[in-house]
């Protein structure tokens, strides 16, 4: 009681991590929904780890272009301040971390969509792929001697808080991706899942089934770089997995998976600060947890209808 | 409505080389063309053309954007929750309506109207999943009937289904939508299966396509 306490006295300073764990939860929960049924589990452990390594090079690129680069420790969190130093504002602004991280993923993906597209066994293409990443990962670890630590914690998701800039950036892209994917969520169901029939009927399903799997992958790219690669894998397929044990509908599952996903973001971060735990591997927790408890109560519920049912 | 739903005009089609002679083809509303022919003729290959999903070997075609279909079932679809009534609403949307977050009231009247044509009200809140392949089709069918396109096209869209079923179900096609001007287009390995629905058919035989008319006043 008294850590929880604690807590909410130094609401101010823990603000903008709880929430912005919540927000991602909400977000990661709700487009986890397409991750999940459109089987791209793979995909997003995969733009992950890329992520991962686009972070990790956005800290070694710097010193490897002889851009003046300060790193300094901000309460636990890293920032690369380019932006300040560099000599051209375009490449600081394509250097920050959290721009070339983003803009990395994007790339890299778009050119492993591309290979999948061409390849008899796509899912070697995101093997390839998210084995490259991990090594990149560790070797440009070893160039960045004293910032790794700080990295390393970032992306197993032991970031204690969450820079403002961070907390407004992933504000503004979860309220334009939720709003997109509320509004038109007939089209992206039509386009996922009902292909043919969606084409026959003029819904343009190339374009729906690419904007989605942009949006799924600058939203990982983010949240990667904001929590870590750990958290933001758990939000991306355990939400849904709760979702799906009771829900009927993919619209239900949606708003119930950004529910379970904020929840898990929000209660993972105060029940870490309460243990004195790491933050991300707590966060997965309590999704798992959600998961076990909607599978174990909406097969009890289908048990007793059952038996209804026969008697 | 147009005069002619799907007009093909010395078509040839195939993946690599064309499968049939060239085929001068013409769908009017109202009328029901059962498509038939042993595996691998092309049958398919056709309505993949007509449909869009690939080009014509040669020749060229015309046909009404105002169009649904209804694939041979897939695992895929069983992946997504939705129950019956979610899954015939997937029928409603056309072109640039699925960017409305709720539908039209007269929409969603027309749900329980094919619901009703189809006698699926008992199914209706059951899981799409947890029904039988034969009652999916029926669905499927029905999705495809509930915006009263001016075209459907069924590939073997009572695969699944016993006979009397099977029989059942197009006939309930040709009383829903047919007598409002919706021309149908139906493959089947069986056409006895088609039963009276059919006022014509199209029968690929060793590269060679026939049409006839089977109904009296059919043209």
């Amino acid at each position: 009681m008294e850590r929880i306490e604690l807590f909410f006295d130094s609401w101010e300073f823990f603000r903008d991590a709880a929430l912005g764990s919540g927000i991602a939860g909400a977000l990661l929960g709700a487009l986890g929904v397409y991750i999940l049924l459109g089987r791209l589990v793979f995909m997003s452990v995969t733009t992950a780890q890329v992520s991962s390594a686009g972070v990790a090079l956005s800290f070694w690129l710097p010193a490897l272009t002889g851009t003046a680069a300060v790193a300094h420790e901000h309460a636990g969190h890293v920032h690369c301040n380019v932006a300040e130093h560099a000599e051209s504002p375009v490449i600081s602004a394509l250097l920050s971390p959290a721009v070339f991280s983003i803009l990395f993923t994007i790339s890299v993906m778009a050119l492993a969509n591309v290979a999948m597209r061409r390849s008899r066994s796509p899912e070697a293409v995101l093997a390839v792929l998210y084995l490259s990443g991990a090594a990149a990962t560790v070797l440009i670890g070893t160039q960045i001697v004293h910032e790794i630590q700080d990295v390393q914690q970032l992306l197993i998701g032991n970031a204690v808080l969450v820079a403002h800039e961070d907390f407004i950036g992933l504000g503004v892209i979860s309220a334009l991706m939720l709003a997109m994917f509320s509004f038109g969520h007939r089209g992206f169901e039509a386009a996922a899942f009902w292909p043919q029939t969606a084409s026959v009927a003029g819904i343009p399903v190339g374009v729906l089934n690419m904007v989605r799997l942009i949006a799924l992958t600058v939203a990982i790219a983010y949240t990667t770089r904001v929590m870590g690669a750990l958290p933001v894998f758990a939000f991306s397929c355990l939400p849904a997995l709760a979702a799906r044990a009771f829900s009927p509908n993919l619209r239900v599952m949606f708003f119930a998976a950004l529910g379970i996903g904020a929840c898990a973001g929000m209660l993972g971060y105060l029940a870490a600060f309460v243990f004195d735990l790491p933050v991300g591997p707590v966060q997965t927790g309590v999704a798992l947890v959600f998961v076990f408890i909607s599978v174990f109560i909406s097969s009890a519920i289908k048990r007793i209808k059952e038996e209804e049912a026969i008697s | 409505m147009r005069e002619v739903c799907l007009k093909c005009m010395q078509l040839t089609f195939g993946h690599t080389a064309a499968l049939t002679s060239p085929l001068d083809w013409e769908v009017k509303p109202g009328e029901f063309w059962a498509v038939s022919g042993p595996n691998g003729c092309g049958k398919t290959t056709l309505m993949r053309t007509v449909l869009g999903f690939l080009d014509p070997v040669s020749g060229t075609f015309e046909r009404t954007e105002s169009c649904a279909y209804v694939a041979q079932l897939a695992d895929e679809l069983l992946d997504a929750p939705a129950r019956v009534s979610d899954v015939i609403r997937i029928g409603l949307d056309r072109r640039r309506t699925w960017f409305l977050p709720f539908y039209r009231y007269r929409k969603r009247a027309s749900v329980d109207e094919v619901l009703s044509a189809f006698e699926l009200e008992a199914l209706k809140d059951r899981a799409f999943q947890e029904i039988s392949p034969g009652e999916r089709q029926r669905v499927l069918m029905a999705q495809a009937a509930v915006s009263a396109p001016e075209l459907i096209v069924l590939d073997e869209a009572a695969s699944a289904m016993d006979p009397l079923h099977a029989s059942k179900s197009y006939e309930k096609m040709a009383e829903a939508v047919v007598a409002c001007g919706t021309a149908v287009v139906a493959i089947t390995h069986h056409l006895d299966a088609v039963g009276d629905a059919a006022t014509h058919v199209l029968r690929f035989d060793q590269g060679k396509i026939t049409q006839i008319a089977v109904k009296k006043g059919a043209k």
